[in-house]
């Protein structure tokens, strides 16, 4: 038995697509932007991390009163009187090296890391970071006694990059 | 109410009765047959949404009633920009495959198509991210990444529906998923956005595509 043409395409194809079509345009626009529009959840900033040892004893130790700060930029406080066994610095994309003063009970260090920066994208919410790979660290030794690398990328991992001995 | 139910559960048997039938009576084997057609949703889109222009051909052999052979030639734009940066990609695109048709080869659905589809798809693009800024205790930090290009390639899978609405005319769509299988970019120049596949942030892409297509019989041939 043939249908006419109208009957067959409003009973078996109009009416399945008017049916389906709304249902699956939502669904799809959903998961259109549900992947899109999604927002950055993933840790975009990018620290060396830095721990503070022992040169006696080489076991990690607290340090007290401990003022951090960018050299030459005094108002850029990391730390301010803290007592800390590890601290976050934060390394300069738009240059090859920074330095930090670190501030222990009045007497100062200056720490200067140099590094290659390199962008990575990160995911279509968050765009773009920097990471680095440190290649030197040069530092005064006044209440500083050593400093050794320990691991050179600076990612968002959480790995220590530096060992700070006191 | 309890009537209303079984007359209509019988006169459900019976219309399926009559439809199976009809199937059978009707077998008929398909005319050979070249499709050309384009995607309209794509500059249906544009005009609502004018960071992504997708324009793709349509064009198939049918082999007989069951298969089909399938390209999908075109052509896509896409620009993103947020906050921290801009990315922009222009690029050209083709899938490959095949169409594999569902319904009964009957005289009322020969013309007509429901099935699956498979593709293989490659896309050659050119990529830019001309303005990128990262903020960090020592102020922002601007960049850029210059032109580059990329070449990609991804499969895919879709559910499609075309019908013949008057001789040798169809409209159509499809729903589809697309993975990425491999691409030329790097951690840094990381392609956003592929020619032909769409999005890269999930592990499967889903596309929509709406088709107008025209059918040119082959005389002296007939499929299967």
């Amino acid at each position: 038995m043939k249908l006419p043409w109208p009957d067959l395409v409003v009973n078996f194809y109009i009416l399945p697509m008017k049916k389906i079509f709304l249902p699956l345009a939502i669904i799809l626009s959903l998961l259109y932007y549900s992947c899109t529009g999604e927002n950055c959840d993933q840790e975009t900033e990018v620290y060396m991390k830095a721990a503070f040892y022992s040169a006696e004893s080489s076991e990690p130790i607290s340090i007290d009163s401990l003022d951090i700060y960018g050299l030459y930029i005094p108002d850029s406080s990391i730390c301010s009187m803290a007592t800390l066994e590890k601290v976050n610095l934060p390394l300069n994309p738009s240059a090859s090296s920074c330095a930090f003063v670190i501030m222990n009970g009045g007497r100062s260090d200056t720490i200067e890391i140099s590094y290659q920066s390199d962008l990575q994208f990160l995911s279509q919410a968050c765009g773009y970071i920097f990471v680095f790979e440190i290649e030197e660290v040069l530092f005064t030794t006044n209440d500083i006694l050593n400093v050794l690398i320990t691991n050179k990328p600076v990612n968002q991992g959480d790995e220590e990059n530096i060992q700070i001995f006191f | 109410m309890r009537k209303i139910f079984r007359f209509s559960f019988r006169l459900f048997l019976f219309m399926c009765t009559v439809q199976v039938f009809a199937q059978e009576a009707d077998t008929v084997k398909a005319t050979k047959s070249i499709s050309a057609g384009i995607e309209v949703s794509g500059p249906v889109l544009y005009a609502l949404d004018n960071s992504k222009y997708n324009l793709e051909g349509y064009f198939s052999y049918r082999i007989n009633n069951k298969y089909y052979i399938v390209l999908e030639p075109g052509y896509s734009r896409y620009n993103y920009s947020q906050y921290n940066y801009d990315y922009n990609c222009q690029g050209w695109f083709f899938r490959i495959g095949t169409d594999i048709g569902m319904l009964e080869p009957v005289a009322s659905k020969v013309n007509h198509f429901a099935g699956i589809g498979l593709r293989y798809g490659l896309s050659v693009f050119e990529q830019e991210a001309p303005f990128i800024s990262v903020d960090s205790f020592w102020g922002k930090a601007s960049t850029a990444i210059p032109a580059n290009f990329v070449h990609a390639h991804f499969l895919e899978v879709q559910g499609s529906v075309k019908t013949e609405l008057f001789r040798n005319f169809l409209i159509g769509w499809a729903i589809k998923l697309r993975t990425h299988l491999y691409s030329s970019d790097s951690n840094v120049k990381k392609a956003i956005y592929i020619p032909g596949m769409g999005n890269t942030g999930a592990s499967f892409t889903p596309a929509f595509s709406y088709y107008i297509i025209y059918r040119i019989p082959l005389r002296n041939s007939s499929g299967e």
